[in-house]
């Protein structure tokens, strides 16, 4: 049994232990804390050699968990290039949120509460990195989602916290069906040519079958005697477009976004962990992980790529709107996901995971921040704060710098992975080029260095604007601050480690799947730097000139353009359709369900059998009379008709 | 020529006899006379059924149907005895042999 | 011989049936009834069944028909005020539906009989050698049933404790 099996089980293992030690509050965070960190050291072990062997390298075990006729469900775990990647990233990012969490939730009266169930989102989040089949990724898919509701509505007695925690689990649900019946197809249609003695839905076994040659003009299934057939090619794009529907739900894509803004309702660790770093990225590293299904489909990439450029350019549209600290964090990961998701369909699964390492170290680094200042002052409206810089000045200089991460300012980290992914979009393959895949992600970027440039100067520049709060506020404690610093130095030199071609080329071969294209990285050549500098300019200039300055109102740019704040504002009004849909028409087909089964189950089949026999009971009680002489004469007419029958 | 016919057609019509009589009297006494009417028919069908069967192949025919009728007789003798006393109970409970009057068992 | 002694004894048989029925006096109709006994009595000599004709005679109409005359005596049956046999339509109605039926059912004789009568012996030996060799089981039921009979009239005609 290999080490890496701890990995997985010293979280759950935490999470048991935290329901004995709940009274000792030390004692829960301290164990909690250390099963992240050994997992977290365990899987470092494996750094060098998974180096040195590149795109081929993978350890994997795994037992048999099911056995029932032809299926053998396994549960094991699988570590290669992609998964190491992710597996630092959650242990060493969710290992500074648990220290973290230790200064920000002090006094709280669910505190042991808390950290049993970040340990049981470990587990699941890291039962989902290490997943080698369909089925145990799906069940620890499921389980990331029950960890989310449980954390989001950790302040259960909030109405609105409730709320938005049944909104997340639902919406996942929605995206989960689609992801079964694509698993369920993929299974179906390789299930066939799979090795002997495989597990259900193993994925090197799947990988091997679907990309050997041929595979994909087979027959999936024919209807009619082959009226009307249908290849594997177009069954995979599909099994495929249905899979990317768990991604959209898991990390957050439109139209299954609805619930990443609402879920801010959790405690501030948890959006940073849960809904910056590590679930939401849970549906990019799937798609990493399941590449095999869509690379021989343009289609499917197509949609993909698609879907998240849009994703990108609407979240961003209405983070320009927001007021709330978290929200507008919460919809500039919404858009960053689009990046990444966007970055996966157009081929780029090293650059989207890439993306997803720095943009987990800038966007915790900020959460944390967030966290700090909202804990500083008391309230999360930035018209409210002001000018907090002076007060807090290493949360503020921290958060600036992750600002500047985010908007792809070189030589930080975020512009090596954003500029990636811009470079891919602006030669894109075949399949995608289009407006939308060219024009979106810079305009996107654009937007992104505004808001988030608004949000850096509304709250910490300026003057404040309420005195009280303002004196109030107060550095954090160490707790807090150390780990948000050891982000900061990631964020800063994540991008050089990286990103300089060397350790490039390694990060890329340990985290590209075989097939993959390959395509010019990026250097830091004067064009690239220059393209960036000026996205970032054009966009924090005009928050400069609107926040910090104050020499265009906003207000009057409001007025001039029209309805389309509005529409931001409202968040495209996709919130309103979906209460709509709800409202009207998922409330009046169940309406009628009940009916029916008011009326023509209960009322016509069960009372209405009751009623019959109790009528013919009660005709049939009418012959006895108790009168001698009527039974003998019914009697008789029996015989009469037996004899009349027989004869 | 008597035939089976004969026998048949006149068990037959005592049977129907004795059937009116059980639907149409009032009397308990006259009810149980009406029912050993009809038993009487029955046993005289088994005579002749006896007198005209084929006979068995070495010419013998048995009186199978003779022994059946002692058994209705005994039976018949059995069943009017504790019939009689039920209806003397009945009289001596009720005050009344008609059939009408002891209609208790009705829904 | 045999035609003039039959249709004697069945016009007998179905006259004293019919005032048996018809009777207003429980008296007459018994007294009809045992005649109506006598009548089944020469049928079953004309058919052979020597010994049954003279059981028919003993036991129907000298014990069972004492019986009913000492259950009449008993509990003081009167003559009735009205009609003895009131004719119910429906009652008839049935009753001729069954003879119909009962006249159809009977018409249709299986190979088992022939409509002439053979050889027939009913003397009592005969009788007594099927009884008690085929059918001995079915005679020893009988007497079983019987015993029942005596004992549960005996228990039933029993006057109560406390009467």
């Amino acid at each position: 049994m290999g080490s890496s099996w701890l990995i997985l089980f010293l979280p759950l293992l935490s999470a048991c232990l935290i329901l004995f030690t709940r009274k000792s509050k030390g004692l829960s965070a301290g164990i909690s804390i250390a099963a992240v960190w050994a997992a977290f050291a365990l899987a470092a072990q494996h750094l060098p050699a998974a180096l040195e062997g590149g795109g081929t390298w993978a350890i994997s075990e795994s037992i048999t968990w099911i056995s029932a006729g032809e299926w053998t469900f396994t549960y094991g775990y699988m570590i290669d290039g992609l998964s190491l990647i992710m597996l630092l990233v959650v242990t060493g990012v969710g290992g500074l949120i648990h220290i973290y969490s230790l200064g920000y939730m002090q006094g709280d009266p669910g505190f042991s509460r808390f950290f049993a169930c970040l340990s049981l989102f470990m587990y699941s989040m890291l039962g989902i990195v290490l997943s080698d089949n369909f089925f145990q990724i799906f069940i620890h898919w499921e389980l990331v989602g029950v960890s989310s509701y449980l954390l989001i509505g950790f302040y259960y007695r909030k109405n609105s916290a409730a709320e938005a925690s049944n909104k997340a689990f639902l919406t996942n649900r929605v995206g989960d069906f689609g992801f079964m019946i694509g698993i369920l197809m993929l299974v179906f249609a390789t299930k066939d040519m799979m090795p002997a003695g495989s597990g259900a839905g193993d994925f090197r076994a799947m990988a091997a079958v679907i990309t050997q040659g041929g595979w994909l003009d087979q027959t999936a299934f024919s209807v009619g005697g082959g009226a009307w057939t249908l290849t594997n090619e177009a069954f995979l794009w599909i099994a495929g477009a249905l899979t990317f529907m768990g991604v959209m739900g898991k990390s957050a894509q439109f139209p299954l976004h609805v619930w990443l803004p609402d879920a801010m309702e959790g405690p501030t660790p948890v959006s940073a962990l849960i809904h910056a770093a590590t679930m939401v990225a849970a549906g990019v590293f799937l798609l990493g992980r399941i590449f095999f299904v869509y690379l021989p489909s343009e289609t499917a990439l197509l949609i993909i790529s698609c879907i998240g450029a849009f994703t990108a350019f609407f979240a961003a549209t209405i983070a320009t709107t927001q007021f709330d600290i978290k929200r507008i964090l919460a919809f500039s990961t919404l858009s960053q996901l689009g990046y990444m998701v966007m970055a996966m369909g157009l081929g780029g699964v090293d650059v989207a995971m890439f993306h997803l390492t720095t943009h987990a170290f800038f966007k915790a680094l900020l959460f944390l921040g967030a966290g700090a200042v909202i804990h500083a002052v008391h309230t999360n409206d930035i018209r409210e704060m002001g000018g907090l810089i002076r007060k807090m000045p290493l949360t503020g200089w921290m958060f600036l710098i992750g600002t500047l991460a985010l908007c792809g300012v070189p030589p930080l980290s975020g512009f090596w992975s954003k500029d990636g992914i811009l470079h891919l979009t602006a030669h894109p393959p075949e399949y995608a080029n289009n407006w939308l895949i060219i024009w979106l992600p810079t305009i996107t970027a654009v937007l992104t260095s505004y808001y988030m440039f608004r949000l850096v100067f509304m709250t910490f520049f300026g003057k404040p604007a309420d005195e009280h709060k303002y004196d109030h506020a107060h550095e954090s404690p160490v707790t807090m601050w150390a780990p948000m610093a050891v982000l900061c130095v990631l964020a800063v030199i994540g991008g050089q480690l990286v990103g300089a071609p060397e350790t490039l080329e390694s990060f890329r071969a340990v985290t590209r799947p075989p097939g993959t294209p390959a395509y010019e990285p990026i250097h830091a050549d004067s064009h690239t730097v220059l393209h960036a500098l000026m996205i970032f300019g054009i966009g924090a200039g005009a928050a400069f000139i609107a926040f910090s300055r104050g020499w265009v109102k906003p207000a009057a740019v409001r007025k001039m353009l029209g309805p389309i704040p509005k529409l931001f504002d409202n968040r495209w009004y996709v919130d309103d359709i979906y209460e709509w849909i709800v409202a009207k028409i998922q409330q009046n087909v169940a309406r009628a369900c009940n009916a029916f089964d008011q009326y023509v189950i209960i009322g016509t089949i069960v009372n209405g059998s009751a009623w019959t026999t109790r009528a013919i009971g009660s005709v049939v009680a009418r012959y006895q009379t108790g009168s001698v002489r009527a039974y003998a004469l019914l009697f008789l007419a029996g015989v009469a008709a037996l004899l009349a029958f027989s004869l | 020529m008597i035939t089976l016919e004969h026998y048949l057609a006149l068990s037959a019509m005592i049977f129907t006899l004795g059937l009116c009589g059980v639907m149409m009297r009032r009397n308990v006494i006259l009810v149980l006379m009406s029912i050993e009417i009809m038993l009487n028919a029955a046993n005289l069908a088994l005579v002749a059924f006896n007198k005209h069967m084929i006979p068995a192949a070495d010419g013998s025919v048995g009186p199978d149907g003779q022994v059946m009728v002692f058994f209705t007789i005994a039976v018949a003798a059995a069943e009017v005895a504790v019939a009689l006393v039920i209806a003397m109970l009945l009289f001596r409970r009720l005050d009344t042999v008609s059939v009408d009057d002891v209609a208790n068992l009705r829904w | 011989m045999d035609p003039v002694l039959f249709y004697m004894f069945a016009a007998g048989m179905v006259l004293f049936t019919l005032l048996t029925i018809s009777s207003r006096n429980p008296v007459y109709s018994a007294i009809f009834m045992i005649l109506s006994f006598a009548s089944t009595a020469g049928l079953f000599v004309l058919l052979d069944a020597f010994l049954l004709a003279v059981v028919e005679v003993l036991v129907y109409a000298g014990a069972i028909m004492v019986l009913f005359l000492f259950v009449i005596m008993l509990i003081n049956l009167r003559t009735e005020e009205q009609e003895g046999l009131r004719l119910n339509p429906l009652a008839i109605l049935a009753a001729g539906t069954f003879l119909a039926l009962m006249s159809r059912a009977l018409g249709d004789l299986g190979p088992a009989v022939t409509s002439l009568p053979n050889e027939l012996q009913g003397s009592p030996d005969l009788i007594a050698e099927t009884l008690f060799t085929r059918y001995v089981v079915p005679f020893e039921a009988i007497s079983m049933l019987l015993l029942a009979a005596i004992l549960g009239t005996v228990v039933l005609a029993r006057r109560s404790k406390d009467a």
